[in-house]
């Protein structure tokens, strides 16, 4: 069980990561229409 | 302080002055995919690579792209390694039996060595199998090492492409980072550690008589005492020399043994002391050549380096000063140094090191996001365990770790050439390139999360007397050193400590896995949204109003804001803890 959590977090992570990444772009986006 | 002492450690910097240029020339070749002496070699490695994973090599990536699929391969690799430690059990070169490591400490060693952090809150000779060091650990030392590379390498692309969108392929820049420079560097590394007596092997463990038996009184949770004599001693034997190398060339710093490079096995005299500390220098100063190459600019190369070299000397000098001075605890003591003893403050350092390799190591290995020790830090004077820790602080830019050095002192350069703007009322300009509000903000933005992420989960930690400070050994401002070095250390994925604080429990492993996850990446996606943007704007000419970034005043600048930044954020931190420790020290209480 502990190891599903485990596996799960590390996706939990790397989905934190990815949306991260879409906000840069959005914000980068946002900046050069400016 | 001596002047052998002295000598040496002017002698390591000058081997790294001098490599630094046929290194920085060599990967400037290896990552622009110009010919280079090893291509017969490895270049059909590279070609069967890309045909067997179907990647095109001529294909360029955004930012965006780039990112993304540096984080699919560290998701894939860090469960690959979780299931390899829960499952070493069942695997093969086990030959001590051991068993799959428990959840928790899985998944943080997996998140540990994905963000070359390399932080074990474990014995490695006691918890991981051959294989589990190999195929799980060794080959992590390798990808992040590369990653570190390939997005320095990104991040320069970014400052040199002029009306461009792409910053290269990740997979060429890592594939090329292993193929032409880790490997080939790690292969000569390993004979040479080999020669000087690091074992290399797949045995089981030896066991030894002891000359004298030992007694050894337990406590029981009855209460009752226990007494066991001790006659033989377990002797762990491994692979040890192909992991050291690029444990040091990749600035990861996880030992195969708990002692790390102070164990005899791992770092066994002082030449290969010697070559373990230039190793971890060897491609972050050469990355300063490869700026100044790829930007067409070799003088604003060696202005970063000049800024390095300041910091470097002054974190030497503090603790190299610091730790030849004994504590006031021995002064009724001969602390002298003499042809019998070292002087200063011997405890928890090697004797075939002496005081000036182990304060040389110490602020080598944390300049650069290594980790690896010869001594125990925790053993340090006040003064001279706050060295480390605020090479840390600084960010690790003082060289740094492979690629996350160069890119972190570049942040600070964009600041540094942003506060100059301000000071002249002009908009700032870093090398043809207009610095605008979004690069500002992602700056801030990689900054401002590492002081988060230390003050926060070590406000939590002093805070809780059940989860945090349960775990400490030491109390007082000791105490908080421990705590807030542990958080600096993974945040920065830097992988020393104070070993003093148990981190083996459920809230450290989960937050200081967290840390070195954020430390990481959240840090190294504004960097590289940075460089998608430079590398997207037009060149504009310098003009009499241009800040000139190649001058002794620019480096004098950089090392300013550096410093500034770094003061205003963690001084109070450090206040309360190393720097209220050495008044204490100096009153007679020690902790």
């Amino acid at each position: 069980m502990s190891d599903i959590i485990f596996l799960l977090s590390t996706l939990a992570c790397f989905a934190v990561a990815l949306l991260y990444v879409a906000a840069c772009n959005r914000l980068n986006s946002r900046s050069s229409r400016d | 302080m001596t002047t052998n002492g002295w000598f040496q450690i002017a002698l390591f910097f000058v081997v790294v002055l001098t490599l630094a240029k046929p290194m920085g020339s060599y990967m400037t070749l290896v990552f622009e995919r110009r010919r280079t002496w090893l291509d017969p070699i490895v270049a059909p490695i590279e070609r069967l690579l890309y045909r067997l994973t179907g990647i095109n090599p001529d294909e360029e990536m955004r930012w965006t792209t780039y990112l993304v699929a540096m984080l699919i391969f560290t998701a894939a690799t860090v469960i690959l390694t979780f299931v390899v430690e829960r499952a070493q059990g069942h695997l093969p070169f086990n030959p001590q039996h051991l068993a799959g490591v428990e959840p928790g400490l899985a998944w943080n060693t997996a998140i540990s060595f994905s963000t070359n952090t390399n932080w074990q809150a474990y014995s490695p000779e006691t918890t991981m199998s051959y294989f589990t060091q190999m195929f799980g650990l060794a080959t992590h030392n390798f990808w992040s090492a590369a990653i570190g590379l390939a997005l320095a390498v990104a991040f320069i692309r970014g400052i040199a492409r002029r009306e461009m969108k792409t910053l290269g392929n990740f997979w060429v820049d890592m594939t090329r980072g292993i193929l032409w420079v880790l490997a080939p560097i790690s292969i000569i590394l390993a004979i040479a550690l080999v020669s000087q007596g690091v074992i290399q092997n797949l045995r089981p463990y030896d066991t030894a008589k002891l000359i004298e038996s030992q007694t050894q009184t337990t406590t029981g949770a009855d209460g009752k005492p226990t007494t066991t004599v001790i006659t033989t001693q377990t002797i762990a034997q491994g692979p040890v020399a192909s992991q050291e190398a690029i444990k040091m060339l990749g600035t990861n710093g996880g030992g195969f043994f708990n002692a790390n490079s102070a164990h005899p096995f791992e770092n066994p005299t002082p030449f290969s002391n010697f070559l373990e500390m230039l190793v971890i220098f060897l491609i972050p100063a050469g990355l300063t050549v490869t700026l100044g190459q790829m930007t067409k600019s070799p003088k604003h190369g060696w202005a970063v380096f000049a800024a390095m070299s300041v910091l470097f000397f002054a974190g030497i000098a503090t603790c190299y000063w610091a730790e030849s001075h004994a504590t006031p605890a021995l002064a009724a003591t001969d602390t002298q140094v003499s042809a019998t003893q070292s002087g200063g403050n011997m405890e928890g350092k090697e004797v075939r090191f002496g005081i000036a390799n182990s304060a040389l190591f110490a602020t080598v290995t944390t300049d650069a996001s290594c980790g690896a020790v010869n001594a125990m830090h925790d053993s340090f004077t006040p003064l001279g365990g706050m060295v480390p820790m605020v090479d840390i602080l600084l960010g690790e830019i003082i060289f740094g770790g492979v690629g996350a050095g160069m890119y972190g002192m570049l942040i600070f350069v964009i600041l540094s050439v942003f506060i100059a703007g301000l000071m002249v009322g002009r908009t700032p300009e870093y090398l043809g390139k207009k610095i605008e509000a979004y690069d500002i903000q992602m700056a801030m933005l990689y900054l401002l999360i590492f002081p988060l992420i230390i003050l926060g989960f070590s406000a939590v930690s002093v805070l809780s007397p059940s989860f945090g400070l349960s775990s400490l050994t030491n109390h007082g401002p000791h105490g908080l050193s421990e705590i807030l070095y542990a958080y600096t250390s993974a945040t920065g994925n830097n992988g020393s400590a104070f070993a003093g604080l148990n981190a083996d429990t459920h809230w450290y492993n989960s937050t200081l896995g967290i840390a070195m996850f954020a430390g990481r990446f959240l840090m190294l996606i504004p960097m590289l949204a940075i460089a998608g943007n430079l590398a997207a704007k037009k060149s504009i000419p310098a003009t009499v109003g241009t800040f000139p970034v190649t001058t002794p005043l620019f480096t004098t600048l950089l090392v300013g804001v550096i410093l500034i930044v770094g003061a205003l954020t963690f001084f109070p931190a450090l206040s309360l803890g190393p720097i209220l420790e050495h008044l204490l020290m100096r009153a007679g209480h020690s902790f």
